[in-house]
Protein backbone atom coordinates (compact mmCIF):
# COMPACT_ATOMS: atom_id res chain seq x y z
CA UNK A 1 0.00 0.00 0.00
CA UNK A 2 1.54 2.78 -0.81
CA UNK A 3 -0.44 6.67 -0.59
CA UNK A 4 2.19 8.99 -1.38
CA UNK A 5 1.86 7.04 -4.81
CA UNK A 6 -1.88 7.61 -4.84
CA UNK A 7 -1.98 11.09 -3.53
CA UNK A 8 -2.74 13.40 -6.95
CA UNK A 9 -0.07 16.19 -7.16
CA UNK A 10 -3.15 19.35 -7.08
CA UNK A 11 -4.63 17.45 -3.80
CA UNK A 12 -4.28 19.76 -0.66
CA UNK A 13 -4.96 19.07 2.84
CA UNK A 14 -8.01 21.62 3.37
CA UNK A 15 -9.73 19.39 0.55
CA UNK A 16 -9.31 16.42 2.26
CA UNK A 17 -10.04 17.75 5.36
CA UNK A 18 -13.50 19.21 3.55
CA UNK A 19 -13.97 15.89 1.97
CA UNK A 20 -13.68 13.83 5.28
CA UNK A 21 -16.21 16.07 6.78
CA UNK A 22 -18.73 15.47 4.26
CA UNK A 23 -18.08 11.57 4.49
CA UNK A 24 -16.28 9.42 7.13
CA UNK A 25 -15.01 12.53 9.51
CA UNK A 26 -11.36 12.62 10.75
CA UNK A 27 -10.14 9.76 11.48
CA UNK A 28 -8.30 10.92 14.14
CA UNK A 29 -10.23 8.80 16.78
CA UNK A 30 -9.24 5.64 15.12
CA UNK A 31 -5.53 6.85 15.34
CA UNK A 32 -5.88 6.86 19.05
CA UNK A 33 -6.74 3.05 18.72
CA UNK A 34 -3.40 2.74 16.98
CA UNK A 35 -0.86 4.73 18.38
CA UNK A 36 0.06 3.21 21.25
CA UNK A 37 1.23 0.06 19.12
CA UNK A 38 2.72 2.38 16.36
CA UNK A 39 4.82 4.19 18.97
CA UNK A 40 5.88 0.66 19.86
CA UNK A 41 6.63 -0.66 16.79
CA UNK A 42 4.26 -3.20 16.79
CA UNK A 43 1.58 -1.68 14.25
CA UNK A 44 1.51 -4.47 10.83
CA UNK A 45 3.62 -2.42 8.19
CA UNK A 46 -0.10 -1.83 6.32
CA UNK A 47 -1.36 -0.01 9.69
CA UNK A 48 1.68 1.89 10.18
CA UNK A 49 1.80 3.34 6.53
CA UNK A 50 -1.69 4.47 6.97
CA UNK A 51 -1.04 5.83 10.68
CA UNK A 52 1.98 7.79 9.03
CA UNK A 53 0.04 9.25 6.32
CA UNK A 54 -2.19 10.30 8.59
CA UNK A 55 0.64 12.31 10.71
CA UNK A 56 1.67 13.75 8.27
CA UNK A 57 -1.56 16.21 7.55
CA UNK A 58 -2.91 16.06 11.65
CA UNK A 59 -0.75 18.20 13.64
CA UNK A 60 -3.00 17.15 17.08
CA UNK A 61 -2.09 13.90 16.20
CA UNK A 62 1.39 14.15 15.74
CA UNK A 63 1.29 16.02 19.06
CA UNK A 64 -0.16 13.24 20.35
CA UNK A 65 2.48 10.88 19.02
CA UNK A 66 5.44 13.17 19.73
CA UNK A 67 3.94 12.96 23.66
CA UNK A 68 3.73 9.15 23.79
CA UNK A 69 7.36 8.87 22.73
CA UNK A 70 8.40 11.44 25.03
CA UNK A 71 6.65 9.30 28.13
CA UNK A 72 7.80 6.22 26.33
CA UNK A 73 11.73 7.59 26.90
CA UNK A 74 11.45 9.24 30.87
CA UNK A 75 9.10 6.82 32.14
CA UNK A 76 12.00 4.01 32.25
CA UNK A 77 13.59 6.55 34.37
CA UNK A 78 11.32 5.79 37.25
CA UNK A 79 11.99 2.24 37.65
CA UNK A 80 15.22 2.26 39.77
CA UNK A 81 15.22 4.62 43.21
CA UNK A 82 18.09 4.71 45.21
CA UNK A 83 17.18 3.41 48.49
CA UNK A 84 20.00 4.83 50.59
CA UNK A 85 23.76 4.23 51.39
CA UNK A 86 22.77 1.53 54.20
CA UNK A 87 20.28 -0.11 52.69
CA UNK A 88 22.25 -2.63 51.47
CA UNK A 89 23.97 -3.54 54.93
CA UNK A 90 20.47 -3.34 56.52
CA UNK A 91 19.22 -6.04 54.09
CA UNK A 92 22.26 -7.99 54.55
CA UNK A 93 21.87 -7.75 58.43
CA UNK A 94 18.56 -8.87 58.39
CA UNK A 95 18.52 -11.73 55.87
CA UNK A 96 22.08 -12.78 57.35
CA UNK A 97 21.69 -17.00 58.49
CA UNK A 98 21.87 -16.24 62.01
CA UNK A 99 18.74 -13.41 61.66
CA UNK A 100 17.02 -16.07 59.22
CA UNK A 101 18.10 -19.56 60.67
CA UNK A 102 14.47 -21.01 58.71
CA UNK A 103 15.88 -19.70 55.96
CA UNK A 104 15.53 -22.73 53.17
CA UNK A 105 12.17 -24.90 54.71
CA UNK A 106 9.68 -22.74 56.31
CA UNK A 107 7.57 -24.77 58.64
CA UNK A 108 3.94 -24.59 57.17
CA UNK A 109 1.81 -22.56 59.68
CA UNK A 110 -0.76 -24.28 61.68
CA UNK A 111 -3.72 -24.30 59.00
CA UNK A 112 -6.89 -23.54 61.33
CA UNK A 113 -4.77 -20.55 63.36
CA UNK A 114 -4.22 -19.17 59.40
CA UNK A 115 -7.28 -20.05 58.24
CA UNK A 116 -9.13 -17.92 61.11
CA UNK A 117 -6.29 -14.84 60.76
CA UNK A 118 -7.62 -15.21 57.23
CA UNK A 119 -11.13 -15.13 57.85
CA UNK A 120 -10.26 -12.61 60.53
CA UNK A 121 -8.93 -10.24 57.94
CA UNK A 122 -12.15 -10.02 56.23
CA UNK A 123 -14.05 -7.04 57.91
CA UNK A 124 -17.35 -8.59 56.99
CA UNK A 125 -16.52 -12.19 58.38
CA UNK A 126 -15.22 -9.87 61.58
CA UNK A 127 -18.43 -7.73 61.64
CA UNK A 128 -19.93 -11.07 62.05
CA UNK A 129 -18.66 -12.25 64.27
CA UNK A 130 -19.14 -9.71 67.02
CA UNK A 131 -22.56 -9.51 65.64
CA UNK A 132 -22.63 -13.45 66.87
CA UNK A 133 -20.88 -12.65 69.90
CA UNK A 134 -22.78 -9.55 71.01
CA UNK A 135 -26.27 -11.76 70.26
CA UNK A 136 -24.94 -14.68 72.32
CA UNK A 137 -23.75 -11.48 75.51
CA UNK A 138 -27.61 -10.57 75.51
CA UNK A 139 -28.69 -13.79 75.42
CA UNK A 140 -26.79 -15.45 78.37
CA UNK A 141 -27.85 -11.99 80.31
CA UNK A 142 -31.56 -13.57 80.16
CA UNK A 143 -30.48 -16.27 81.73
CA UNK A 144 -30.32 -16.26 85.65
CA UNK A 145 -26.99 -16.61 87.14
CA UNK A 146 -26.25 -19.82 89.07
CA UNK A 147 -27.47 -19.29 92.87
CA UNK A 148 -25.13 -17.88 95.03
CA UNK A 149 -25.02 -19.17 98.64
CA UNK A 150 -27.36 -16.36 99.73
CA UNK A 151 -30.37 -16.07 98.01
CA UNK A 152 -31.37 -12.83 96.40
CA UNK A 153 -34.42 -10.99 97.28
CA UNK A 154 -37.30 -12.25 95.12
CA UNK A 155 -38.63 -9.40 92.78
CA UNK A 156 -41.97 -8.93 91.20
CA UNK A 157 -40.05 -9.51 87.60
CA UNK A 158 -37.85 -12.33 88.98
CA UNK A 159 -41.08 -13.98 89.96
CA UNK A 160 -42.93 -13.91 86.60
CA UNK A 161 -40.19 -14.42 84.75
CA UNK A 162 -39.59 -17.53 86.74
CA UNK A 163 -42.99 -18.52 86.61
CA UNK A 164 -43.87 -17.83 82.77
CA UNK A 165 -40.53 -20.08 82.15
CA UNK A 166 -42.12 -22.64 84.49
CA UNK A 167 -45.68 -22.01 82.50
CA UNK A 168 -44.40 -22.49 78.73
CA UNK A 169 -41.59 -25.59 80.08
CA UNK A 170 -45.66 -27.13 80.79
CA UNK A 171 -47.20 -26.09 77.71
CA UNK A 172 -44.61 -27.35 76.12
CA UNK A 173 -44.33 -30.71 78.06
CA UNK A 174 -48.16 -30.55 77.29
CA UNK A 175 -47.55 -29.78 73.44
CA UNK A 176 -45.21 -32.89 73.38
CA UNK A 177 -47.42 -35.25 74.68
CA UNK A 178 -50.43 -34.59 72.08
CA UNK A 179 -47.84 -34.64 69.23
CA UNK A 180 -46.85 -38.08 70.40
CA UNK A 181 -50.17 -39.23 70.81
CA UNK A 182 -51.51 -37.34 67.64
CA UNK A 183 -49.24 -39.65 65.71
CA UNK A 184 -50.38 -42.67 67.42
CA UNK A 185 -53.35 -42.07 66.07
CA UNK A 186 -52.27 -41.65 62.68
CA UNK A 187 -52.45 -45.36 61.47
CA UNK A 188 -56.49 -44.61 61.96
CA UNK A 189 -56.17 -42.63 58.87
CA UNK A 190 -54.85 -45.67 56.66
CA UNK A 191 -57.71 -46.93 54.07
CA UNK A 192 -59.41 -49.80 55.08
CA UNK A 193 -60.56 -48.30 58.53
CA UNK A 194 -64.31 -48.10 59.50
CA UNK A 195 -65.58 -44.82 58.10
CA UNK A 196 -66.27 -43.47 62.42
CA UNK A 197 -62.45 -43.62 62.79
CA UNK A 198 -62.31 -39.94 61.64
CA UNK A 199 -64.87 -38.63 64.38
CA UNK A 200 -63.64 -40.77 67.27
CA UNK A 201 -59.50 -38.97 66.26
CA UNK A 202 -61.05 -35.78 66.13
CA UNK A 203 -63.15 -36.11 69.60
CA UNK A 204 -59.70 -37.51 71.40
CA UNK A 205 -57.76 -34.63 69.65
CA UNK A 206 -60.79 -32.20 71.27
CA UNK A 207 -60.20 -33.98 74.72
CA UNK A 208 -56.26 -33.54 74.49
CA UNK A 209 -57.18 -29.79 73.94
CA UNK A 210 -59.06 -29.35 76.32
CA UNK A 211 -56.72 -30.46 78.64
CA UNK A 212 -54.16 -28.79 77.60
CA UNK A 213 -55.57 -26.17 77.76
CA UNK A 214 -57.11 -26.83 81.39
CA UNK A 215 -53.19 -26.97 82.29
CA UNK A 216 -52.20 -23.73 80.73
CA UNK A 217 -55.17 -22.18 83.09
CA UNK A 218 -54.25 -23.42 86.47
CA UNK A 219 -50.76 -22.52 85.07
CA UNK A 220 -51.75 -19.16 84.87
CA UNK A 221 -53.91 -19.26 88.25
CA UNK A 222 -50.25 -20.65 89.83
CA UNK A 223 -48.75 -17.68 88.44
CA UNK A 224 -51.34 -14.91 89.21
CA UNK A 225 -51.51 -16.64 92.99
CA UNK A 226 -48.01 -16.09 93.88
CA UNK A 227 -47.60 -12.88 92.03
CA UNK A 228 -50.37 -11.26 94.09
CA UNK A 229 -49.04 -11.17 97.27
CA UNK A 230 -46.32 -9.89 96.13
CA UNK A 231 -47.80 -6.69 94.54
CA UNK A 232 -50.24 -6.41 97.42
CA UNK A 233 -47.07 -6.28 99.99
CA UNK A 234 -45.70 -4.11 97.44
CA UNK A 235 -48.73 -1.49 96.83
CA UNK A 236 -50.86 -1.95 99.89
CA UNK A 237 -54.20 -0.93 99.38
CA UNK A 238 -55.34 2.04 101.14
CA UNK A 239 -57.75 1.52 103.90
CA UNK A 240 -61.17 3.54 103.70
CA UNK A 241 -62.50 4.73 107.11
CA UNK A 242 -66.10 2.49 107.91
CA UNK A 243 -68.70 5.16 106.64
CA UNK A 244 -71.66 5.61 108.74
CA UNK A 245 -75.03 3.80 107.51
CA UNK A 246 -77.27 6.38 105.24
CA UNK A 247 -79.76 8.30 107.23
CA UNK A 248 -82.52 6.34 104.82
CA UNK A 249 -81.54 3.14 106.02
CA UNK A 250 -81.62 4.08 110.03
CA UNK B 1 29.23 -12.90 36.17
CA UNK B 2 26.30 -14.43 34.42
CA UNK B 3 23.28 -13.73 35.62
CA UNK B 4 22.61 -17.67 35.78
CA UNK B 5 25.72 -18.30 36.98
CA UNK B 6 25.51 -16.05 40.13
CA UNK B 7 21.26 -17.21 40.84
CA UNK B 8 23.27 -20.99 41.15
CA UNK B 9 25.67 -19.88 43.75
CA UNK B 10 22.84 -17.34 45.39
CA UNK B 11 20.98 -21.28 45.65
CA UNK B 12 23.88 -22.55 46.81
CA UNK B 13 24.41 -19.83 49.94
CA UNK B 14 27.17 -17.82 48.79
CA UNK B 15 26.59 -14.84 50.76
CA UNK B 16 28.94 -12.52 48.25
CA UNK B 17 26.56 -13.73 45.26
CA UNK B 18 23.62 -12.71 47.68
CA UNK B 19 24.65 -9.53 48.21
CA UNK B 20 25.74 -8.34 44.47
CA UNK B 21 22.39 -9.89 43.69
CA UNK B 22 20.61 -7.78 46.36
CA UNK B 23 22.71 -4.62 45.01
CA UNK B 24 21.90 -5.37 41.73
CA UNK B 25 17.99 -5.20 42.32
CA UNK B 26 17.41 -3.14 45.51
CA UNK B 27 17.08 -0.10 42.86
CA UNK B 28 14.34 -1.94 41.30
CA UNK B 29 12.34 -3.47 44.39
CA UNK B 30 12.84 0.02 46.20
CA UNK B 31 11.29 2.12 43.43
CA UNK B 32 8.38 -0.06 43.00
CA UNK B 33 7.62 0.12 46.17
CA UNK B 34 8.06 3.79 46.54
CA UNK B 35 6.10 4.21 44.09
CA UNK B 36 3.30 2.24 45.29
CA UNK B 37 3.42 3.37 48.74
CA UNK B 38 4.39 7.12 48.41
CA UNK B 39 6.63 7.29 51.76
CA UNK B 40 10.63 6.72 51.80
CA UNK B 41 10.33 4.99 54.80
CA UNK B 42 7.13 2.78 54.51
CA UNK B 43 9.46 1.86 50.90
CA UNK B 44 12.28 1.20 52.58
CA UNK B 45 11.18 -1.32 54.97
CA UNK B 46 8.86 -2.89 52.43
CA UNK B 47 11.68 -3.35 50.55
CA UNK B 48 13.45 -4.43 53.52
CA UNK B 49 10.93 -7.45 53.60
CA UNK B 50 10.50 -8.31 49.81
CA UNK B 51 14.60 -9.37 50.46
CA UNK B 52 13.74 -10.90 53.86
CA UNK B 53 10.74 -12.62 51.81
CA UNK B 54 13.09 -13.76 48.79
CA UNK B 55 15.94 -14.87 50.93
CA UNK B 56 13.58 -17.47 52.64
CA UNK B 57 12.09 -19.05 49.18
CA UNK B 58 15.62 -19.56 47.76
CA UNK B 59 15.24 -22.50 46.88
CA UNK B 60 11.98 -21.39 44.80
CA UNK B 61 14.16 -19.05 43.28
CA UNK B 62 12.90 -18.98 39.62
CA UNK B 63 15.76 -18.81 36.54
CA UNK B 64 17.91 -15.22 35.11
CA UNK B 65 14.63 -14.50 33.26
CA UNK B 66 11.73 -14.83 35.02
CA UNK B 67 13.63 -13.60 38.25
CA UNK B 68 12.60 -9.87 37.93
CA UNK B 69 9.14 -10.46 37.28
CA UNK B 70 9.27 -12.75 40.30
CA UNK B 71 10.61 -10.28 42.43
CA UNK B 72 8.44 -7.28 41.10
CA UNK B 73 5.41 -9.70 42.06
CA UNK B 74 6.27 -9.79 45.87
CA UNK B 75 6.95 -6.73 45.71
CA UNK B 76 3.75 -5.59 44.62
CA UNK B 77 2.10 -8.30 46.67
CA UNK B 78 3.28 -6.97 49.94
CA UNK B 79 2.12 -3.41 48.94
CA UNK B 80 -0.79 -4.50 48.37
CA UNK B 81 -0.54 -6.53 52.19
CA UNK B 82 0.60 -3.38 53.64
CA UNK B 83 -2.49 -1.39 52.42
CA UNK B 84 -4.76 -4.35 53.89
CA UNK B 85 -3.37 -3.59 57.25
CA UNK B 86 -3.91 -0.34 56.58
CA UNK B 87 -7.38 -0.68 55.70
CA UNK B 88 -7.37 1.96 53.57
CA UNK B 89 -5.70 3.11 50.32
CA UNK B 90 -3.69 6.06 50.90
CA UNK B 91 -2.78 8.53 48.38
CA UNK B 92 0.18 6.37 46.80
CA UNK B 93 1.23 9.65 45.06
CA UNK B 94 1.63 11.81 47.31
CA UNK B 95 5.19 11.90 46.94
CA UNK B 96 7.27 15.38 47.73
CA UNK B 97 8.37 16.58 44.46
CA UNK B 98 11.84 17.40 45.53
CA UNK B 99 11.69 13.64 47.00
CA UNK B 100 12.43 13.17 42.94
CA UNK B 101 16.20 14.02 44.29
CA UNK B 102 16.09 9.63 44.33
CA UNK B 103 15.46 9.49 40.62
CA UNK B 104 18.62 8.53 39.03
CA UNK B 105 20.65 11.42 36.98
CA UNK B 106 22.42 9.91 34.31
CA UNK B 107 23.36 13.31 32.03
CA UNK B 108 26.91 14.46 32.40
CA UNK B 109 25.90 17.42 31.00
CA UNK B 110 24.28 19.93 33.89
CA UNK B 111 22.07 21.88 31.90
CA UNK B 112 20.80 19.01 30.05
CA UNK B 113 20.72 17.23 33.79
CA UNK B 114 18.38 20.20 35.10
CA UNK B 115 16.57 20.12 31.89
CA UNK B 116 15.63 16.26 32.07
CA UNK B 117 15.29 17.16 35.96
CA UNK B 118 12.35 19.61 35.14
CA UNK B 119 10.99 17.46 32.28
CA UNK B 120 10.88 14.18 35.04
CA UNK B 121 9.25 16.63 37.60
CA UNK B 122 6.23 16.92 34.62
CA UNK B 123 6.03 13.17 33.95
CA UNK B 124 5.71 12.76 37.96
CA UNK B 125 3.18 15.28 37.94
CA UNK B 126 0.87 13.97 35.52
CA UNK B 127 1.06 10.66 36.44
CA UNK B 128 -0.19 11.69 40.09
CA UNK B 129 -3.07 12.82 38.07
CA UNK B 130 -3.57 9.82 37.04
CA UNK B 131 -6.32 7.23 37.96
CA UNK B 132 -5.50 4.42 40.41
CA UNK B 133 -6.03 1.81 37.88
CA UNK B 134 -3.68 3.93 34.93
CA UNK B 135 -1.25 4.75 37.19
CA UNK B 136 -0.67 1.06 38.44
CA UNK B 137 -0.36 -0.35 34.46
CA UNK B 138 2.14 2.40 33.57
CA UNK B 139 4.08 1.76 36.92
CA UNK B 140 4.18 -1.92 36.00
CA UNK B 141 4.22 -1.79 32.30
CA UNK B 142 6.10 1.58 31.10
CA UNK B 143 8.10 2.11 34.23
CA UNK B 144 9.39 -1.47 35.64
CA UNK B 145 8.76 -2.91 31.82
CA UNK B 146 7.02 -5.80 32.36
CA UNK B 147 5.16 -7.74 29.83
CA UNK B 148 1.45 -7.45 29.48
CA UNK B 149 1.53 -11.14 29.75
CA UNK B 150 3.23 -10.67 33.40
CA UNK B 151 1.04 -8.27 34.37
CA UNK B 152 -2.08 -10.17 33.14
CA UNK B 153 -0.79 -13.24 35.02
CA UNK B 154 0.39 -10.86 38.35
CA UNK B 155 -3.10 -8.63 38.46
CA UNK B 156 -5.29 -11.72 37.82
CA UNK B 157 -6.75 -10.55 34.69
CA UNK B 158 -7.11 -11.42 30.87
CA UNK B 159 -4.08 -10.56 28.28
CA UNK B 160 -6.51 -8.37 26.38
CA UNK B 161 -7.61 -6.73 29.37
CA UNK B 162 -4.64 -5.85 30.04
CA UNK B 163 -3.50 -4.64 27.05
CA UNK B 164 -6.91 -2.52 26.46
CA UNK B 165 -6.24 -0.44 30.15
CA UNK B 166 -2.42 -0.13 28.92
CA UNK B 167 -3.70 1.65 25.87
CA UNK B 168 -6.15 3.85 27.89
CA UNK B 169 -3.34 4.64 30.36
CA UNK B 170 -0.67 5.72 28.40
CA UNK B 171 -3.38 8.13 26.59
CA UNK B 172 -4.56 9.40 29.67
CA UNK B 173 -1.02 10.26 30.63
CA UNK B 174 -0.59 11.88 27.23
CA UNK B 175 -3.58 13.70 27.72
CA UNK B 176 -2.14 14.91 31.25
CA UNK B 177 1.44 15.75 29.71
CA UNK B 178 -0.28 17.78 27.12
CA UNK B 179 -2.11 20.04 29.76
CA UNK B 180 0.75 20.48 31.75
CA UNK B 181 2.64 22.07 28.20
CA UNK B 182 5.34 18.95 28.16
CA UNK B 183 7.56 19.66 24.85
CA UNK B 184 8.11 16.79 22.99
Amino acid sequence: MNTSAQASPGSRPDLTAAILARTSGPACGRLRELACDFVDGTLPGDDGELVRGHLDHCPTCQGLVARLRTAALLLPAFASLEPGPDFTASVLRWTHPAAVPAAFPTPAPDPLLAGWARLMRRPRAALEVAYLATAAGLILAQFPLPATQRPAPITLATLVRTESRGSLAQVRAHGEAWTQRTRSFLPALAPGRPPGAWSTLWSRLERLLHHSRLALAQAVRQVRARVRPATTKAFPQATEPTKAPLRSAL
Amino acid sequence: MEPDELLQRVRAGDELAWEALVRQHQGRIFGLAYHYLGQAEDARDLAQETFVHIYRSLPRLPDATGLLPWMLCITRNLCMDFFRRRQARPPAWDIPVEDLGYLHADEADPAQDLHEQGRRTLVHLALRELSDLNREMILLKDIQGLALEEIATLLGIPLGTAKSRSHRARLELTEKLLALGVSA
